[in-house]
């Protein structure tokens, strides 16, 4: 397997008048191709800072991320970016909302434009493509959202905090529904959260990083088999919270 | 579709109430016109000076026979959407140049600032000095008026877009005119709306003051040609008129701001 994503040595520091802050420091990991990482830390520790930097909408102080082995300078068209709001636009439907990253990337063409169908039709919203957002639930809108980014295969999803903003039993759903649909499309996906429970129940590794400015304090490989329906029934899953609650408290 | 006795009573209830309210506004506006009339028919006020509503009735018909009305309510009219359309798009266009360049953005603000508090009107004499005594004059006068609401009122909505739609886009590999064009003007116009409903208003007052100073037509021209000559019958038709002139704008905006009510949503 190759190395999707490859962080080497990011440090990150916010400059104000007030003075300079450490955000990140010297974060170095891998993620494979096809891989699911969850990002977990404290609030506040950086982690959404991480995830800017990987899609280069933010330069790093020092060291460099490597997209498909090579040094990424600008942002490439190969990353996907979803929200904690879905951030649908009201005054499009949601067709029209799937197909904006293909008319700003200047491809939307009769292929891409049938392969947004296909998604829509795929996950769901066939029937709901002349709609308005908020004539959705927070469901939906949220997996609109995701097809808005697939729609322009990309081949990194990087999803800060996507399901924070729904109420709780939505979240559960939509966030296997999402996990679903990833492993489906095959995309590499770098999870930005603070829910340890939902890191553990979609990825194949959790990061966890430490306070403020943010290291890597460990990295866990979970172990539990995606298939057999929700992991969060394992024996193991209980297993896993506890070691990294236990780490994230320290 | 049929509905429960409880809701019809409802229904009836808020119809009921709609119609008093229509009534007592229409009652208002009979009782206003009455009592003037009245009032000048037993000299209770100097009908000469005050005017009534039977002799601005004369004034209309005269006026309208011999059709130089119209020429003045059209003069007024277009000048006032002309000024209006024009401080709008000149308003927009500035705040988004303003949205572009940060730096640009800081340097002018204080220039902004006083220009916003300056009373425009008192600039309409140099403008005319400038511009001469023409109709072009009456317009620089409405469009400097509207076009610093425009300029903030935008500036405000277009800074105001949530930082993760920006992030979106950009994400998706957008530039900044695409970041503008896809997101920042259509997320902006309720703010657009708004700017809308404030320049109608702007602009009228832009116009009179124009044409007090200038005109040899239009409405402005006639309520200060008419108190001139003491004809108040034709000063007070003329701004009864721009009191319907201006209900008509300010209904056409409405109609518009109901197409885009839940534009952004």
């Amino acid at each position: 397997m190759s190395s999707m994503v490859q962080l080497r040595n990011i440090s990150m520091n916010y400059h104000s008048k007030e003075g300079e802050v450490a955000a990140v420091s010297q974060v170095d990991f891998c993620v494979q191709e096809g891989e699911f990482i969850s990002i977990v830390g404290p609030s506040g520790c950086g982690k959404s800072t991480l995830l800017s930097i990987i899609a280069g909408l933010l330069p790093p102080s020092s060291g460099d991320v490597l997209i498909g082995g090579e040094v990424a300078v600008k942002n490439t068209s190969q990353i996907g970016y979803m929200f904690q709001k879905d951030h649908l636009f009201g005054w499009r439907n949601i067709l029209n909302n799937v197909l904006l990253g293909l008319e700003i990337k200047h491809k939307k063409n009769a292929h891409t434009v049938a392969y947004a169908h296909i998604l829509l039709e795929k996950y769901g919203l066939g029937d709901f493509k002349k709609h308005r957002p908020h004539e959705l639930s927070g469901g939906m809108r949220q997996r609109a959202a995701l097809i808005r980014t697939l729609a322009t295969s990309p081949k990194i999803l990087l999803l800060d905090e996507p399901f924070s903003a729904l109420d709780y039993q939505t979240r559960l759903t939509v966030s296997d529904e999402i996990g679903a649909i990833l492993s489906a499309e095959r995309v590499t996906a770098i999870l930005v959260t603070h829910d340890i429970a939902e890191a553990i129940a979609l990825s194949d590794r959790v990061v966890v990083l430490s306070n403020r400015p943010a290291t890597v304090k460990n990295i866990h490989t979970i172990d539990i088999c995606k298939k057999e329906g929700s992991r969060r029934k394992s024996p193991k899953f209980a297993g896993y919270f506890d070691k990294i609650w236990e780490e994230l408290r320290q | 579709m049929t509905y429960s006795t409880e809701h019809n009573a409802y229904l009836r209830q808020i119809r009921h109430k709609k119609i008093l309210v229509v009534a007592c506004q229409a009652l208002i506006l009979l009782a206003f016109f009455g009592l003037w009339e009245i009032a000048a028919h037993f000299g209770w006020i100097e009908a000469f000076i005050f005017s009534s509503p039977s002799r601005m009735w004369r004034m209309l018909g005269i006026m309208l026979a011999n059709g130089e009305l119209f020429t003045h309510i059209g003069a007024t009219a277009t000048q006032v959407v002309l000024g209006f359309v024009l401080g709008t798009i000149l308003g927009t266009l500035i705040a988004a140049m303003l949205w572009w360049s940060d730096f640009v953005r800081k340097v002018s603000a204080p220039y902004l600032v006083v220009f916003n508090a300056l009373p425009k009107t008192a600039l309409a004499p140099i403008i005319i000095v400038w511009m001469g005594n023409n109709p072009s004059a009456i317009l620089v006068t409405a469009l400097l008026i509207s076009v610093v609401v425009t300029i903030l009122n935008m500036l405000t909505g277009f800074t105001q877009v949530e930082q993760d739609k920006i992030k979106l886009t950009q994400s998706f590999g957008a530039s900044k005119l695409q970041t503008f064009t896809k997101v920042i003007f259509p997320a902006s116009i309720g703010d657009l709306i708004s700017a809308l409903k404030i320049n109608i208003g702007l602009s009228f007052v832009g116009v009179i003051v124009g044409e007090f100073l200038v005109a040899g037509s239009g409405l402005g021209f006639l309520i200060v040609y008419g108190s001139q000559i003491f004809r108040m019958d034709m000063v007070m038709l003329s701004i009864l008129i721009l009191c319907a002139l201006a209900a008509v704008f300010y209904q056409i905006i409405s109609v518009i701001e109901k197409r885009f009510a839940n534009w952004i949503q």
